[in-house]
């Protein structure tokens, strides 16, 4: 039995791989600029052999230059927060928590703010968002390991107060920024964005993410356990407290990186783990490449309807949640006690 | 489980492949395939392009652009207002979308423009830029600190060249010159720089002769309950300080620009001697709110909605509109020194800049709660 639907499970991931690799060449083949779908393939088959170039200039900007780096983008992204969603999910056993619960993205958020601001150019104003990131969720493990009898309670409960701190740090820099330059700036840092991304942004940011994706990815099985309760883990001889800290550390590594590129992009670290566990189960050795695979195509989606859409961009960010929430009630009332 | 891992690392190598193929992108021999996709605008374009001039935008960057320009993408919503003064049938696109009022004084000829977004709310969609095939992108307006490398990014990922121009107030002459020979309307643009300078040189001369003790302190308020002041050194405070009045809402210093909320007590003990509404802000009904009776220029009707069409006469954007401003407000509280006639400037003000001859009914519209209001 259990056999069968670890089978069922496996079968299912390998799916979801074959059909993220359909999504993420048809995102090639999205977007307000005409590339048709042979010139397209076409282009793709000799970059891939190394032939020589036979299309035109603007064909080779759209495809290389605007739409790779936003769709490394979404897959990167949508990946690593679906990973780090449900890594938290396990850790704390509670279905409601999301990537920033320990406050990542509400300090990524305020040193974004800070930076923008000061008026600090571009690839500072990530770097800082990454260490505020850390910083707050730094902030709120050390409060938590002051908390003796519950720490998986005392560390959400510090990452909440870290969060609302830093977030009324940004509405603070909010109201004080100058309203025609640097306040728009802000807000629409703070909406999520993956339009603009700069290809090396990418690159840069891809190392911790893939990192912390790796870490948790070794640590699925182990991961089986803790969500399973505290003292069972430990009756099976699991260091629940270097558990947590490796945990936290990687998935928050995930997060702040993510954010400190995209701004804040809402649902996808909540809702995707769900979706993910749905399909395969509770089984984080297939649960989690479920999410991360998911999480990578739901981005790409999203980010092809962003640009498809209107003739201007809209804010993924508004998007997910447009198309998460929805779709996450639909779920809930049709198979509500799978949730 | 042993399959997944083989098809991510198949796949992981295809993106691998992928950035490597795209990241040594050498200039390799471009060679025009016919069936492209894009338009046939194109092959006119590049032949322009054939002729390029070497240009060096206000930030220092150097861009080579075509040298005869006839399709212009604005990059943000100040552009566009700018853009339209000067050469409005060289737009291939908008910033934002136009309201249904605006259109009142702009030709609905450019309702069927594609609407490209906002650069600075990452909202500039390039490939619908891309596909209107302008010649060159065009940012105006105050420097943001990112400035260079956002225009480079621009230019790098649409192969346009992509500049940007300073504009504020006291650059806006200069930068209509510099703007009408890069896009070729240097007529046009020597006649709006020409209005510029004067009116500011007259507002100049004029708010100098005004002495201290006479100048009137003013309240410019906006919001749902009018208590939202713009603040002194803002550029939306821009005209009030032009014309040589004064603002009254400088008690933040601490706060760099911005709106911010004030107290009823806060005004009470500012007593302006004028107050000015932003359009849609508590005009209509500010003479039944009790608590603003408590305000000299509210009892004494010394109160005025700022006109708004197609754009707020003191800002919102804050660009050229402005300078119409400067002579209404100048008008409006200094009717002895600013010796103008508000309908005659209005109607010239509108047809050189937004190529619109307004009609007297217009006028009124405009002018109704300041000028016209007795």
């Amino acid at each position: 039995m259990i056999n069968t639907a670890e089978k069922r499970g496996r079968w299912l991931v390998l799916v979801a791989a074959v059909m993220l690799v359909v999504v993420f060449v048809l995102s090639f083949a999205l977007g307000k600029y005409p590339v048709p779908p042979d010139t397209l393939l076409h282009v793709l088959w000799s970059k891939l052999t190394n032939a020589a170039k036979d299309w035109p200039d603007d064909i080779e900007l759209v495809i290389f230059k605007i739409r790779m780096p936003r769709i490394f983008a979404g897959a990167l992204i949508g990946a690593g927060l679906s990973a780090a969603g449900a890594a938290y999910q396990g850790l704390f056993r509670n279905p409601m928590v999301s990537p920033d619960v320990l406050g990542a993205s509400a300090g990524a958020g305020f040193g974004a703010a800070f930076s923008l601001y000061l008026g600090l150019n571009f690839a500072f104003v990530s770097v800082n968002a990454f260490i505020c990131g850390i910083i707050a969720v730094g902030t709120a493990y050390l409060i938590s390991t002051k908390v003796k009898q519950n720490p998986t309670l005392g560390m959400v409960l510090a990452g909440i107060m870290i969060s609302s701190l830093f977030t009324s740090g940004t509405s603070y820099i909010k109201l004080i920024a100058d309203p025609d330059n640097t306040l728009p700036l802000i807000t629409y840092w703070l909406m999520g964005s993956i339009s603009s991304i700069r290809i090396n942004e990418l690159v840069y940011a891809s190392i911790p993410i893939l990192s912390g994706m790796f870490i948790l990815f070794l640590l699925r099985w182990k991961m089986n356990l803790v969500a399973v309760g505290e003292d069972e883990a430990r009756s099976m001889g699991i260091n629940t407290k270097i558990m947590r800290i490796i945990i936290v550390s990687a998935a928050t590594m995930i997060t702040a990186a993510c954010v400190s590129i995209s701004g804040m992009i809402g649902w996808v670290g909540l809702v995707i783990p769900h979706f993910s566990r749905m399909a395969v189960g509770h089984d984080y050795r297939v649960m989690l490449p479920m999410s991360m695979i998911m999480g990578a195509g739901f981005l790409m989606i999203v980010d092809n309807f962003a640009r498809m859409l209107a003739t201007l961009e809209i804010p993924i960010g508004i998007l997910t949640s447009f198309v998460g929430a929805p779709f996450f009630l639909y779920l809930i009332l049709k198979r509500g006690n799978n949730v | 489980m042993k399959k997944t891992k083989t098809l991510l690392s198949l796949l992981l190598v295809l993106l691998l492949v992928l950035s490597a193929g795209c990241s040594n992108g050498s200039p390799q021999e471009p060679v025009d395939v016919p069936e492209s996709g894009a338009d046939a605008d194109s092959s006119s374009a590049k032949d322009s392009e054939d002729s390029t001039v070497k240009f060096t935008d206000s930030v220092g960057r150097e861009v080579e652009i075509p040298a005869d320009i006839e399709r212009i993408a604005p990059s943000g919503p100040l552009a566009q207002v700018v853009l339209y003064t000067l050469c409005p049938d060289k737009l291939v696109g908008l910033a934002s979308d136009l309201s249904d009022t605006q259109f009142e004084y702009i030709d609905s000829k450019y309702k069927s423009l594609p609407v490209f977004g906002n650069f600075y709310a990452d909202t500039l969609n390039l490939e619908a830029v891309m596909s209107a095939n302008p010649q060159v992108v065009i940012d105006i307006g105050e420097a943001k600190a990112t400035v260079n490398e956002d225009m480079q990014g621009v230019q790098d990922k649409t192969g346009i060249p992509s500049i940007f121009i300073n504009m504020e107030l006291d650059t806006m002459a200069e930068a209509y010159r510099t703007l009408g020979k890069v896009v070729g309307e240097e007529e046009q643009a020597e006649k709006l720089a020409k209005y510029v300078e004067n009116t500011l040189a007259e507002a100049k001369e004029k708010s100098a002769s005004i002495p201290e003790e006479s100048k009137v302190k003013v309240y410019y308020g906006q919001g749902n309950a009018g208590l939202t002041a713009v603040v002194r050194g803002t550029v939306h405070s821009d005209v009030i300080d032009a014309v040589g009045a004064i603002n009254v809402a400088d008690s933040q210093e601490n706060i760099r620009g911005g709106a911010s909320d004030i107290s009823m007590e806060q005004l009470m003990l500012w007593q302006p001697d004028a107050v000015l509404l932003a359009p849609g802000s508590i005009y209509d009904d500010v003479d039944s709110r009790a608590e603003w009776q408590e305000i000299n220029a509210i009892k004494n009707k010394k109160y005025y909605e700022i006109p708004e069409g197609p754009y707020n006469w003191m800002g919102r954007p804050p660009s050229v509109n402005r300078i119409i401003g400067i002579k209404w407000l100048g008008n409006l509280l200094y009717p002895d020194i600013y010796q103008y006639d508000m309908d005659k400037e209005t109607k010239e003000f509108y047809k050189l800049f937004y190529h619109c001859d307004v009609t007297d009914e217009q006028i009124n519209k405009l002018l109704e709660n300041s000028t016209h209001k007795y």
